[in-house]
């Protein structure tokens, strides 16, 4: 799952990827609203987390803009500003949610999941397919009732197919739900950790579409 | 004063006024009328006079005793009804008036017989005025050459002065009269010209405490000035508390920012999965700290200024020594950094030394950030009869135009400086020392790459007279 994260505050970021990094996220980081709308622009995120106070304006402003361009990417608001003015404002131009600073990282990270789960239009953390049962919330995942250790990497491919069940998810969405912008990941690291996926569960589970991507079959219907 | 009442003080100013008129007023036709009654009186007295001596006839030249003419000489009961006082013998008025007549050697010829007989035998011709046992008396004498006889004619003041008592009274009652009704219609016209006033008040009283909107009700001529007044005042509030909201926000938002962020550093220090990792979030929440405790001395500093009075702590230094000690106060590697050109008169500034030095030392260490390595940054003083203006050049990138207006606006920094380190609060700091210094301070680009500060500090000798003025 990828995420764009929009902070003007270095320190501040750095400690958000690596704790969201740690909890199965990809995320993305811009700077200023520019680097963030070209950004949402040129690709596609799960979700977005906006800080409104930035250098060149107020978040709020490209949050309307992106509504009203039909973008539909949940947007947490993540901010220090706590009066209920500038909530409501937020809210009523387009965001999904509001977290004030200082917070904690399993907070935002909920709240992060419940709109996933909501763009998703799933009842609850839990896939189901088959025999295989994916937990995004406790980050678990069982096959068969029994519970499968999975890596980091493999987890986040896992759960992105998941998220997809029963559509084609592209090569290069899940390179950069792993991998990120800047990564200089041999071609085919992709394939390794999908092969190591298959053998930990059902090989037949995960198809390749040859040129198109991958797909996890959708066993329930 | 402090039951000092607009309505009250009008309405009874305007009535005692009214009732000084109507009581003048009165009180001259009082004195017309009097003067009318003693004419007619006088010219009555007179008229008598000369008809008695007409038909006088001296029955006998032997009569040795005057002739007494009777009158009904009872007292004075007080007042009466006509009809009571009217007898068959007379009137009790009858006492009050009356007549001598004397021959020319002074002998009575005949009286009205009051009881007692009046001293009036050696009166000349014409109008007198008599004091008698605790009367007065108009008389008037008249001597007929004819018959050789003075005729004196008399009557009692209180005769007068009854009628004009009654003639005053009955002024009395016009008076009430007028006045009531006068009165109703001064407290009408009060009520009606005071009523915007009171309208004034009740919006006053009863506007929300947190409304700073201008005020806007329609006001007569007179009570303009106050409205504009109180808006203005209101103006004043609601930007000074709009600049306190703004800066509570912008300060609560500077200080959380590097809380979140010592709080997400923390939490990752926890679930940590190799030493590397919590020694790389430890040193983020290190450098955090630091960042918030400069900011919060930087917003304590502010404070401190702020609640500094104008004039404390000022002496005369040396320009160069404060250049220098603003230099010496920086980091020695990063000042090596740049060439210096500095170019000061040697002239003396009245100030307070750390202050100064500080607000120095501020704007050269932004020159320093915000320019490249090895550019020239310059420092120079002009002396003019009134000020000496400092200015501080680099060849940094400057800032664009719209933002120069913002610059010293406290949290304020230019984004295309968000990389450079800051609070944001140092050029506020540095344009609240200068104030204090009753001194200007502006901000310029430099064409065609650099940027100036211009401080112009008032000489002492300016200063010192304003702060005796």
């Amino acid at each position: 799952m990828r995420l764009l994260l929009l902070e003007d505050d270095k320190t501040l970021a750095e400690g958000i990827i690596k704790g969201l990094n740690r909890m199965g996220y990809m995320v993305e980081l811009a700077m200023n609203l520019s680097q963030a709308e070209s950004a949402l622009k040129t690709d596609q995120f799960e979700l977005a987390i906006f800080d409104l106070g930035l250098p060149d304006g107020n978040a709020v402003s490209l949050i309307k803009k992106l509504r009203k361009a039909g973008q539909p990417v949940p947007i947490v608001v993540l901010t220090a500003w706590d009066d209920v003015d500038t909530k409501v404002l937020a809210l009523n131009e387009g965001a999904n949610d509001y977290v004030v600073k200082p917070f904690e990282l399993r907070e935002l990270e909920a709240r992060v999941r419940v709109q996933v789960r909501k763009a998703n239009l799933q009842l609850n953390d839990v896939i189901n397919c088959g025999d295989l049962s994916v937990d995004i919330a406790s980050q678990q995942c069982r096959f068969q009732r029994k519970l499968i250790n999975l890596t980091r990497l493999e987890w986040i491919l896992l759960k992105q197919l998941a998220l997809h069940v029963g559509k084609i998810v592209s090569k290069e969405q899940l390179e950069t739900a792993c991998y990120g912008w800047d990564s200089d990941n041999e071609s085919n690291s992709l394939e390794v950790h999908i092969h190591h996926l298959r053998k930990k569960l059902n090989p037949s589970l995960i198809t390749t579409i040859r040129g198109l991507g991958y797909l996890l079959k959708d066993e329930s219907s | 004063m402090k039951f000092w009442s607009l309505r009250r003080s009008l309405v009874i100013g305007i009535n005692l006024a009214v009732i000084a008129v109507l009581v003048f007023t009165a009180w001259a036709s009082y004195r017309d009328i009097l003067h009318e009654l003693d004419e007619v009186f006088d010219a009555q007295l007179a008229q008598t006079a000369k008809s008695l001596a007409a038909f006088y006839t001296h029955s006998s030249e032997t009569q040795s005793v005057p002739k007494r003419i009777p009158i009904s000489n009872y007292n004075d009961t007080g007042e009466d009804e006509s009809a009571n006082e009217r007898g068959p013998s007379g009137h009790k008025y009858e006492s009050k008036i009356g007549y001598h007549i004397y021959n020319s050697e002074g002998k009575l010829l005949a009286l009205t017989n009051q009881l007692k007989i009046l001293p009036l035998k050696n009166l000349d011709a014409g109008y007198h005025t008599l004091e008698n046992d605790a009367q007065t008396w108009f008389i008037f004498s008249y001597f007929s050459k004819s018959k050789g006889i003075w005729v004196r004619t008399f009557q009692r003041e209180d005769v007068r002065s009854e009628l004009s008592g009654y003639l005053a009274t009955e002024q009395l009652y016009p008076l009430v009269l007028m006045w009531v009704p006068i009165s109703l219609i001064i407290l009408f016209i009060v009520y009606l010209v005071l009523k915007p006033v009171n309208r004034f008040a009740i919006h006053l009283r009863a506007r929300a405490l947190n409304n700073l909107s201008p005020i806007e009700s329609e006001l007569p001529k007179e009570l303009i000035p106050i409205k504009q007044a109180i808006n203005k005042l209101l103006h004043q509030i609601k930007m000074f508390s709009e600049r306190e909201k703004r800066f509570i926000a912008d300060a609560s938002h500077e200080l959380r920012t590097p809380l979140s962020a010592i709080q997400v550093h923390a939490e990752n220090i926890i679930h940590a999965e190799s030493l590397e990792d919590s020694k790389q979030s430890g040193k983020a929440i290190f450098s955090t700290v630091e960042r918030m405790s400069h900011l919060v001395n930087q917003l304590l500093r502010l404070n401190r200024l702020d609640s500094l009075d104008k004039s404390t702590d000022f002496s005369e230094i040396e320009l160069k020594t404060l250049v220098s000690a603003a230099i010496n106060a920086l980091p020695t590697n990063t000042v090596e950094n740049y060439q210096w050109q500095i170019d000061a008169p040697t002239i003396k500034i009245a100030c307070n030394e750390t202050l100064i030095i500080s607000a120095l030392t501020n704007l050269l260490s932004n020159a320093m950030k915000f320019s490249p390595a090895d550019s020239k940054i310059q420092i120079n003083a002009v002396e003019t009869s009134e000020s000496i203006t400092i200015k501080i050049m680099d060849q940094g990138t400057g800032v664009p135009t719209e933002m120069l207006q913002r610059m010293g606006e406290r949290f304020y920094r230019f984004q295309g400086h968000s990389g450079i380190d800051g609070s944001g609060l140092g050029l506020s700091i540095t344009s609240k020392i200068i104030q204090l210094h009753d001194g200007k301070i502006s901000f310029n680009n430099i064409h065609p790459t650099g940027f100036a500060v211009q401080i112009e500090l008032p000489k002492s000798t300016v200063l010192e007279a304003k702060l005796n003025s």
